[in-house]
């Protein structure tokens, strides 16, 4: 009896410890020719000096009763390494808004209700990328596709990378690929030949409520323009208002500390 | 992650980042004309970083999550306080939602069917949970939410229109940093029901706005001119 005993509390302790032991890392597919295809393309976006490109946006909006509603916009992005750029969007529904910087300036003037806002700042793309994300709170979606760091994002953070064919996409050839993780899954287009340009992105947020999603088609590209200082330089338009940047709080307001 | 030409993207979120006010026509001064439909949600971003997608409940994303509005409840009741709001919102719990499915590139039909409707019954008790979480939140911090359409976007919060319903005493005690929609703050002075009669002034060139004891400035948030509660200008 007493090896019974002992048999089965070492089957209990066995029971147990499995019990406690952390549930097995998601098994990893990440095939190497599509982390290839990536880095292929950003080594081209990230050595071009000016670009310009024009995107049709797209994305789900997940209302309360379940159904989603699309969204969407028309951007135009010229960029000139290290310190300009000039993006342009139009919304749907019309609202059209200009975000310029030279270098010494940032502006976002919003056409739709006359009235800009400018805040003096220096440093590369990069940081006024990270003051406009992280002080004015302005999202950048997409950005992670055009960093140098994609492949090394995709590789550490995906727990699939999958070649999925090759494909005609808009009359053009091109590489499908598609990457994800617990939260989202993305599928990325990318040009085939010498010119390895995304041609399309769809991001979906399959770990959000509704699994929503978001797409870019780039209707053109152009990496081989010349931009002129003009173009990124802030002039006040006449009869606009100046207004303020409303940056984010950095700490919850104090109670009771209304005027 | 580093971010190399952020601005590509920022371009591409330009619009993206339209507040929810927008979306209810807040431009038109009715609060109806986006036929009060959300432009909020993580997809907005645009972002397949996993953090960013973490982050992107707080970014207002879920904002609108919620039970649907129900009109007919205006008690008098203290002015809104967003401070109060829970930092770990309930909605932010997507981003711990189970993941269980199976691995990336080993497809079994089976499998993935099996996954698919645990997934969607997943989501289904997420969906609940989270209304109870909001409902209970809501209950516990604020009398009537369901009728305060708040926006928090990246700890801006961003007030439209419809939360101009109630009693005009309360809409005068926003706190300092608040924002409100264009239409929302037009509403104080030209709405069915005026607060107060809207006053300007200019300090140092810069113009604020004063309803009753509140001040406001004319601001961008999200890349959406917004009026903001400010304190008092030298002087006042």
């Amino acid at each position: 009896m007493r090896g019974w005993g002992a048999a089965a509390a070492a089957l209990l302790l066995a029971v147990a410890a499995g019990a406690e032991e952390p549930a097995p890392a998601p098994e990893r597919d990440i095939d190497p020719d599509a982390i290839a295809l990536v880095t292929r393309m950003s080594e081209l976006l990230g050595k071009v000096q000016t670009l310009h490109y024009v995107a049709d946006t797209a994305y789900d909006a997940v209302q309360p009763d379940g159904q989603k509603i699309e969204f969407g916009a028309r951007r135009e992005v010229t960029a000139h390494r290290p310190r300009r750029i000039r993006l342009e969007s139009t919304d749907r529904d019309g609202t059209r808004r200009t975000l310029r910087y030279d270098g010494k300036l940032l502006s976002i003037v919003n056409e739709n209700e006359k009235a800009y806002a400018t805040v003096e700042r220096t440093g590369t793309l990069d940081e006024l990328a990270d003051y406009v994300h992280a002080d004015l709170g302005i999202p950048t979606p997409l950005s992670e596709l055009l960093s140098p760091d994609l492949p090394k994002l995709l590789t550490d953070e995906m727990q699939s990378a999958r070649y999925v064919g090759a494909e005609l996409l808009d009359g053009k050839r091109v590489d499908h690929l598609a990457f994800r993780n617990e939260e989202v899954g993305v599928q990325l287009w990318i040009e085939q030949g010498s010119a390895p340009l995304p041609r399309r992105v769809v991001i979906d947020y399959e770990g959000s409520i509704g699994e929503p999603q978001f797409r870019a088609d780039f209707v053109t590209w152009e990496i081989a323009g010349k931009a002129p200082d003009a173009l990124f330089r802030f002039e006040p338009p006449a009869g606009y208002e100046r207004v303020v940047f409303v940056p984010r709080k950095r700490t919850p307001p104090t109670e009771g500390a209304q005027p | 992650m580093k971010r190399s030409l952020c601005w590509l993207g920022v371009a591409l979120v330009l619009g993206l980042a339209a507040s929810d006010a927008l979306a209810r026509g807040g431009r038109g001064g009715g609060g109806r004309g986006g036929g009060g439909f959300s432009r909020g949600g993580p997809a907005r971003s645009g972002s397949f970083e996993t953090g960013r997608v973490r982050s992107a409940p707080g970014a207002g994303s879920y904002s609108r999550a919620r039970p649907a509005p129900q009109p007919g409840t205006r008690p008098a009741r203290p002015a809104p306080q967003p401070a109060t709001r829970p930092a770990q919102r309930p909605a932010d719990q997507a981003a711990q939602r189970p993941s269980e499915r199976p691995g990336g590139g080993t497809e079994n039909r089976e499998d993935w069917q099996k996954h698919r409707e645990d997934m969607q019954d997943d989501r289904q008790k997420d969906r609940d949970k989270s209304r109870e979480d909001w409902q209970e939140w809501g209950d516990k911090h604020h009398d009537d939410w369901d009728e305060v359409d708040w926006d928090e976007v990246e700890g801006i919060v961003v007030i439209g229109d419809d939360e101009l319903e109630w009693d005009s005493a309360d809409f005068l005690m926003f706190s300092v940093g608040t924002a409100l929609t264009v239409a929302a703050f037009e509403s104080l002075s030209y709405g069915p029901e005026p607060a107060c009669t809207m006053t300007s002034v200019v300090v140092n060139d810069q113009s604020y706005y004063r309803c009753g004891p509140t001040w406001y400035v004319k601001g961008m948030a999200n890349g959406e001119v917004t009026y903001v509660v400010v304190t008092p200008p030298p002087g006042f």
